[in-house]
């Protein structure tokens, strides 16, 4: 079903932003009286001499190739639409003009537009029913790795402060090098496990977790600048800091 | 730890060193990026090199210096520098439109006041979105992780370091070639040839500068040139003086035409080069009748100015790699390049070889980007462009596999969207198909990505409400949290309040003084200069008059008449509150400026945080709408007033979470961070209206004009503006484009990510050769992970992303500041 939605909303979009494009194309199969007035945005038609190849040097292809028909409009940008000027483009085979006034009625792809919505909006809403399934499909909790990855944070962090209880001061090294490896351990894993925390608790309970984790992971990131530094009392004081924020994460995500 | 019975030391952040040398950094950057902006159309945010240079002035000189003291200097050089590419992207528009500025104007101050109230409005209204945008949704802000990496390199390990350093240096080494012929000299005579035969100049360059040669060696040059240049040095000291010019303006023309037949003539030997040189600078004619006069020097006639031929620094372009030759089979013979027509000898290239018609190949790798489209000959219609931007790359890289999303968005624009529209029809028949890519950029992917971005971040800001609401529930609540040991680590939302109050009131302020200021500087009935105490109302605007008696004349007309008259300063039309009371009106618009900066600033800050990038232009460019359909087109200085607060607020806004987003990696209380921002943001906007001033009057003095053409200082940014202004009031808006843009966006907000709308858009809404090498960084990031593992991307790449950022970023500052330096 994820593929599907997925494929729709790409269809959608890609339909949508087609027939968005065509939103100030006037078509001149319509009446004279739906036209007339209008103002053209780009130059219209192609004059006559079609076909003729430019032979000119010293133009830029640009505005003429060589080899090319000629590049020359009827109507240029600006220009209004008067019956004498519909009649000629129609005569030159042109099927529609760019115009600066947008009408509802007029637009060609209006339809294929409010298709492409209703396919967006399908899909999008597929998606969601299908997000919110998962984890009950998969019968356990799906937050468990981001639970696991804070006890393991728990662990290295009250190792940490055994080692720092040790006698011979504060180990500077000791506190950089586990900081790091919290930082790119279970603070990286608890973090990969977003989706499924959202899909269990909600985005507001999320966020109530976050909140506490990120208190977490700032004391973290302080502690390694500190010790890094040499700020001995500041790093220590993260150290015992962070488990705190820690255990009021755990408690937030327990619930 | 500390010893017993003495207190322990503070760990260093905000210390009067970090205060002092972000101050003394940010306004140096401030002054210098304006004028860089200003001449180039460069800025540059300026973290990381205020992170380098940080670590250089407080921990190499003052040896004093901790991670997060770099950190406070960084983030105080950035607020201090950062308004600046909000200012100069629309006050410089307000002199290209006629209007004065100078410190003892009133104008001047209403607009710094509004610009300083933005700076304070785009932090307060973003700092309670911190914990949403930084703690909850984790944004990655590319840049500000790679400040981050700078900050922590000391600590990070010795071979993280080097991964660092090696980054810069990749980074400096692949944005060289590209940068470098930035920098040109002149050309030496002899060099001529190979100059035309690499492709770095034309050869209407080289019969231009061979003619100035000979006249600096003769020490004369055609009369018809000297008069051209004596007319115009006679206009300049007019308008100095303030006297009427038109009659010399006639002249000019007509000396210039002369002027011009007269040096292509002297080249008719070669008869296509010669037309192909379709014109000479101003400045040469001006040096010429300065050197026929002896007030200047002949040698001065070698200069760029004057058109001599430049000789720029080596680039990619330098290698030589082309389209391969495509010849017309059967065609007569034409010879396009440069020694007259017919030439048997000579095949013709097809156009699809050779669009520029300088009769070879053109480059598959210019200076700055890599043409993989027509190397693979995909259709001409398609694009397929990678810019040389180490930038690009590492941000791509720090993105990952959301950054995916961009590349689809943009793959949708050039690969899809324009193809179709072509062979469908909906393009216009004069079309090339190689200029259906800019068509297409312009007219419709640029609109519609606008609108896209609005949705989606609409209804990003609707499914991430429950997240906006806990986080501001936390900081309403802060005090349990002690981090960093400094109490709360939020600012409050009452002083976020009190400062958001005083900028709104600063704003209604500024608006209501300069809304029911006259809107002209010329009498819609005598063309001459306003006496901006002789005024009426119409419209809505106050208009003012040359006199009473055109004021009178215009008030005796019929209302068909005064509506012609008020055309003339597109008062004719008036806006959807135009019936309100004056100031009511004014504070009305000051207040929905207030909610769209608020807006604004949500949208730019999830863009920086994505990808990187930061739509800036084009919030501008809606802002500058939205005030005129609510005040009238005529309203063009409250519409720059309230764009100017616009553009400051949301690159301050963007430029607080970029700061706050590095002082997460590093550690630093947030409050601090903020407190410091919205301190010293005021000051930025202070020194860019105060060197804008500065140039604009040297400009005047020497050029007779404050800024644009004609200057040394373009402006291109504030040009863009104007021409979206003078957009609107010719009623050259696509309205619909945007509002389907936005339907689509939000429709993509709503499935399982709320950000793809705005990913999309931005996407569509920039151009392709960015996307596209952008992406390749995100490809790589996910190849890394995937072969080496996510965390081993994370520890490794992250730094070398870093390096390739910075690099790109410090050989950029250093480019620009030698060619604002040497000229």
């Amino acid at each position: 079903m994820k593929l599907f939605a997925s494929l729709l909303i790409m269809i959608g979009t890609v339909c949508g932003a087609l027939a968005a494009a065509t939103a100030y194309l006037a078509p001149l199969s319509l009446e004279d009286d739906r036209l007339i007035g209008l103002t053209l945005d780009a130059p219209a038609g192609q004059t006559p001499s079609e076909g003729a190849p430019e032979r000119d040097p010293l133009t830029p292809a640009s505005s003429q190739a060589l080899g090319s028909p000629s590049r020359t409009p009827i109507a240029g940008k600006g220009a209004e639409l008067t019956s004498e000027l519909l009649i000629e483009l129609r005569a030159a085979g042109v099927e529609r003009v760019r115009v600066t006034e947008f009408s509802f009625g007029r637009w060609p792809g209006k339809w294929a537009f409010l298709g492409s919505a209703a396919a967006l909006l399908v899909g999008a809403m597929m998606l969601r029913s299908g997000a919110k399934a998962a984890p009950a499909a998969q019968g356990e909790s799906p937050a468990q790795g981001g639970a696991e990855a804070l006890d393991h944070a728990e662990r290295m962090l009250d190792a940490l402060r055994q080692r720092l209880e040790l006698p011979g001061g504060p180990d500077l090294h000791a506190i950089t090098d586990v900081l790091g490896e919290v930082q790119a351990g279970p603070i990286a894993a608890f973090i990969a496990d977003r989706p499924a925390l959202i899909a269990k608790i909600g985005l507001a309970g999320y966020a109530r977790v976050m909140d506490r984790f990120a208190a977490f992971e700032r004391s973290v990131n302080r502690g390694w600048s500190a010790a890094t530094d040499g700020a001995t009392d500041e790093a220590m004081a993260c150290v015992e800091r962070a488990p705190v924020l820690l255990a009021e994460a755990k408690q937030a995500l327990a619930g | 730890m500390a010893e017993p019975g003495k207190p322990a030391p503070r760990y260093r952040e905000v210390t009067i060193s970090s205060i002092m040398f972000g101050l003394v950094v940010g306004a140096i950057m401030n002054a210098a990026i304006t004028y860089a902006g200003l001449k180039i159309g460069f800025t540059i945010v300026g973290s990381a090199i205020a992170a380098v240079l940080g670590f250089g002035v407080l921990r190499g000189l003052l040896r004093r210096g901790s991670i997060l003291e770099v950190n406070i200097g960084q983030t105080i050089a950035s607020a201090v520098n950062t308004p600046n590419s909000g200012v100069i992207f629309t006050v410089p528009v307000l002199l290209l439109l006629g209007f004065t500025l100078d410190v003892g104007s009133a104008d001047f101050w209403l607009v710094t006041m509004a610009c300083v109230a933005g700076a304070v409005l785009g932090g307060a209204f973003i700092v309670p979105l911190r914990k949403q945008m930084i703690d909850i949704e984790r944004l990655r802000f590319p840049s500000a992780t790679a400040v981050g990496a700078i900050l922590k390199s000391p600590g990070a390990g010795s071979a993280k370091a080097i991964v660092l350093v090696v980054g810069i240096l990749v980074g400096v080494l692949i944005a060289m070639p590209a940068q470098l012929p930035g920098i040109s000299t002149n050309a030496a005579v002899d060099d001529l040839d190979t100059l035309v035969e690499s492709g770095r100049i034309s050869r209407a360059d080289k019969l231009l500068t061979e003619q100035i040669d000979g006249w600096v060696e003769a020490g004369a040059a055609p009369e018809s040139v000297m008069t051209h240049g004596r007319l115009l040095l006679d206009r300049d000291a007019a308008i100095l003086a303030g006297e009427n010019h038109d009659e010399l303006d006639t002249e000019i023309t007509i000396a210039a035409v002369s002027g011009y037949a007269e040096v292509r003539n002297a080249a008719a030997a070669h008869a296509t080069d010669a037309a192909r040189l379709k014109s000479y600078p101003d400045d040469l004619a001006r040096l010429v009748a300065g050197a026929v006069t002896g007030e200047g020097d002949w040698e001065a006639l070698r200069s760029k100015e004057a058109g001599w031929a430049q000789d720029p620094l080596l680039g990619y372009a330098d290698l030589g790699w082309r389209m391969p030759a495509e010849t017309m089979e059967g065609e007569a013979s034409a010879d396009f390049a440069y020694d007259g027509l017919g030439d048997a000898d000579d095949p013709v290239l097809t156009e699809r070889v050779d669009r520029d018609r300088d009769g070879r190949p053109d480059l598959i790798l210019t200076d700055s980007a890599f043409n993989a489209g027509r190397l693979f000959g995909l259709p001409d219609e398609m694009e397929l462009l990678f810019a040389i931007a180490p930038f690009a790359l590492g941000a791509g890289y720090l993105t990952g596999r959301a950054g995916l999303f961009v590349l689809a968005g943009g793959v949708l624009a050039y690969v899809v969207i324009n193809p179709v529209m072509h062979n469908m029809g909906w393009t216009p028949p004069t079309l090339a198909d190689h200029q259906v890519p800019g068509w297409g950029y312009g007219n419709v992917n640029r609109p519609l990505g606008v609108g896209l971005l609005l949705g989606g971040a609409m209804m990003g800001v609707i499914a991430s409400l429950p997240a906006i609401r806990e986080a501001i529930r936390a900081i309403a609540s802060s005090g349990a949290s002690k981090v960093g040991g400094g109490g709360r680590d939020e600012l409050g939302l009452r002083v976020l309040l009190v400062a958001a109050m005083g900028g709104v009131i600063a704003l209604a302020v500024a608006a209501d003084v300069v809304g029911n200021e006259p809107i002209n500087t010329t009498c819609p009935v005598t063309e001459a200069q306003v006496d901006r105490s002789v005024t009426t109302s119409h419209n809505g605007y106050t208009v003012a008059f040359a006199s009473d008696d055109a004021k009178q004349t215009f008030e005796a007309a019929a209302p068909e008449q005064q509506q012609n008259f008020a055309a003339t300063i597109n008062a004719d039309k008036g806006g959807w509150l135009s019936g309100l009371d004056p100031h009511l009106r004014a504070i009305l618009i000051a207040l929905v400026g207030t909610g769209w900066i608020w807006f604004a600033g949500i949208i730019i800050a999830q863009c920086t945080g994505m990808t990187d990038w930061s739509p800036i232009s084009g919030m501008a460019l809606l802002t500058v709408v939205l005030v005129m359909l609510l005040g009238g087109s005529g309203a063009v200085l409250s519409a720059v007033l309230l764009g100017a607060a616009l553009c400051v607020a949301i690159t301050c806004a963007a430029d607080m979470m970029a700061d706050l987003k590095t002082g997460y990696i590093v550690g630093a209380v947030p409050k601090r961070q903020q407190v410091v921002e919205l301190v010293f943001t005021g000051i930025g906007p202070l020194i860019t209206m105060s060197v804008l001033v500065l140039i604009a009057a040297s400009n005047e003095a020497k050029f007779g004009v404050p800024i644009g053409p004609g200057t040394d200082t373009v402006a291109p940014q504030a040009q863009a503006l104007e021409a979206i202004i003078t957009g609107v009031q010719g009623g050259d808006m696509r309205y619909a484009m945007y509002g389907f843009g936005a339907a689509i966006g939000a429709l993509l907000g709503l499935g399982a990510f709320s950000g793809l709308g705005v990913l999309v858009g931005l996407s569509m809404y920039l151009p392709m050769l960015y996307i596209s090498t952008y992406g390749i960084g995100c490809v790589v990031q996910m190849i890394v992970s995937k072969v080496k593992g996510a965390a081993w991307a994370e520890s490794w790449g992250v730094p070398l992303a870093a390096g390739l950022i910075v690099g790109d970023a410090l050989l950029s500052l250093g480019v620009n500041l030698w060619v604002l330096v040497a000229g």
